[in-house]
């Protein structure tokens, strides 16, 4: 199973890396928006994880890509207190689950499994 | 000839030793400029590898991290132990559960409390203010003492830290502060301590209204916050005897605080006050009616289109009758030859998006 981490902040990025591999996830790293869509439109991940707020792309637009590209993924977006608003454009995007920072990994981990069950 | 000669001696030394100083000047600067550069080189250096270490120790447990000598001889150096202490700063605001308590391992593994503590009894204000932040941060409840003097340090970095920190730590108790707050509280510094606060209970309701009737009125505004966040409906009384407050923007959030608690006497209590109000207010109160969508209230705002003058307060009673779908009033009203040209141009307009 390959999964798409987007998410600017290092320490987040590999702590969410370290828990996936050794679940034995394969796991794709981009540290900025537009890394994320042109590694999605390559790679076509079975989940993608994003942020909310990213360099040159969003995770809004990341959903926009895929829904424009017609990918079947699972995005969960992981969002900072303050931001409903996106998190609900997030959701008519596509968007299967959200997460607010800060966040527990243990917690990310089982909802990412929860969303990859049925792959 | 002979004083010429000295004078040509004197200026030679002068001169020779102006050259010297600029040179060592120029040395001082330049190990200056390299050690500064080898250190912030390092600080980015340091920075990747402790969070490469805790991003580890989240997902593998602490005990790996403690056996790394390299590791160990780095924690000897007083700069490295202060960017940990920031990284740990910052890992507050990406973790919670246990992720949020290996870091807090980790603060106590490595003795980096020692450190906090040196900065918190510091004379440094900026120093202060980081051990502020690290013991909010890694939730050190024997620091609360410590902070809570700050509360009264002159500067006003320190002391709204510190008064975050209480709350952080101490959730409601620690808001105890505001009873005697003399010093303004920043819009910013409001939300932090709103966003602070997670849960009341029913005892706190007798503070909160307290704070109502503060002589500081950025408590009152403070207050009138937590009340539209946790939905406090049997304080509703408190605040619309705020409607009679003499500043005008405190007035104004207790309408907006209104809106969240109201009830079956809201409305005609607004409507009572509306005629003696400033303009301001009165658009608050238009706003008040568009918001709860109560169409019982309808002769009113066609009343207020015909009386009022002010342009903010005729757009906010066009949007409201758009909202109504009453268009043939505006359809009307558009056809005055004697409307002001602003207020037609807002009717047209309304018109115009219905079509």
């Amino acid at each position: 199973m390959k999964i798409l981490l987007a998410e600017d902040d290092e320490l987040i990025l590999r702590t969410i890396e370290h828990k996936l591999k050794n679940e034995g996830y394969e796991v794709i790293l981009c540290r900025n928006g537009k890394e994320a869509i042109d590694q999605t439109l390559e790679t076509r991940p079975d989940l993608i994880v994003t942020d909310i707020m990213m360099p040159f792309a969003s995770g809004i637009e990341i959903l926009s890509a895929i829904q424009q590209h017609n990918i079947s993924t699972n995005v969960i977006v992981l969002s900072s207190l303050g931001q409903e608003d996106v998190v609900e454009e997030a959701f008519t995007l596509g968007a299967s689950d959200f997460m607010v920072k800060p966040f527990n990994p243990n917690e990310l981990l089982l909802r990412i499994k929860r969303l990859l069950r049925f792959k | 000839m002979i004083f010429l000669k000295i004078e040509l001696h004197n200026l030679t030394l002068a001169l020779t030793a102006l050259l010297l100083f600029v040179v060592v000047l120029i040395i001082a600067v330049l190990i200056y400029g390299y050690k500064n550069y080898q250190l912030i080189n390092n600080a980015q250096q340091w920075k990747n590898l402790i969070e490469e270490k805790i991003s580890y120790s989240i997902f593998n447990g602490i005990g790996d991290i403690q056996k790394d000598q390299e590791f160990e001889k780095l924690l000897k150096n007083k700069n490295f132990k202060k960017i940990f202490i920031s990284v740990l700063i910052e890992s507050d605001q990406r973790f919670v559960g246990d992720a949020h308590k290996i870091l807090k391992d980790i603060f106590y593994i490595y003795k980096l409390d020692k450190l906090a503590w040196e900065k918190l009894q510091s004379n440094n204000i900026y120093q202060n203010v980081r051990g502020i932040q690290v013991m909010t941060a890694m939730n050190v409840i024997d620091a609360i003492n410590k902070i809570t003097h700050h509360l009264n340090h002159k500067n006003p970095y320190v002391y709204s830290e510190a008064q975050y920190s209480i709350v952080r730590l101490n959730g409601f108790e620690g808001l105890k502060f505001l009873d005697s707050l003399e010093k303004p509280l920043s819009d910013w510094q409001q939300m932090r301590l709103s966003q602070a606060i997670k849960t009341l209970s029913h005892s706190d309701f007798d503070s909160i209204c307290q704070w109502l009737s503060n002589q500081n009125q950025t408590v009152i505004n403070f207050a009138l916050s937590l009340i539209r966040k946790f939905r406090i409906h049997s304080i509703h009384d408190n605040v619309i005897n705020l409607l009679n407050h003499q500043e005008i923007y405190v007035r104004i959030n207790a309408i907006k605080t209104l809106q969240t608690i109201d009830n079956s006497t809201t409305m005609d209590t607004l409507i009572e006050i509306y005629p003696k109000q400033e303009n301001l207010i009165k658009v608050e109160i238009i706003k008040f009616i568009n918001r709860t969508g109560d169409k019982s209230r309808m002769q009113f705002i066609k009343d207020i289109l015909e009386k009022e003058r002010d342009i903010y307060i005729l757009i906010e009673v066009v949007n409201l009758l758009k909202k109504f779908n009453d268009y043939t009033h505006l359809q009307e009203k558009a056809t005055d030859i004697n409307l002001d040209s602003k207020l037609l141009t807002v009717i047209k307009n309304a018109l115009h998006s219905k079509l």
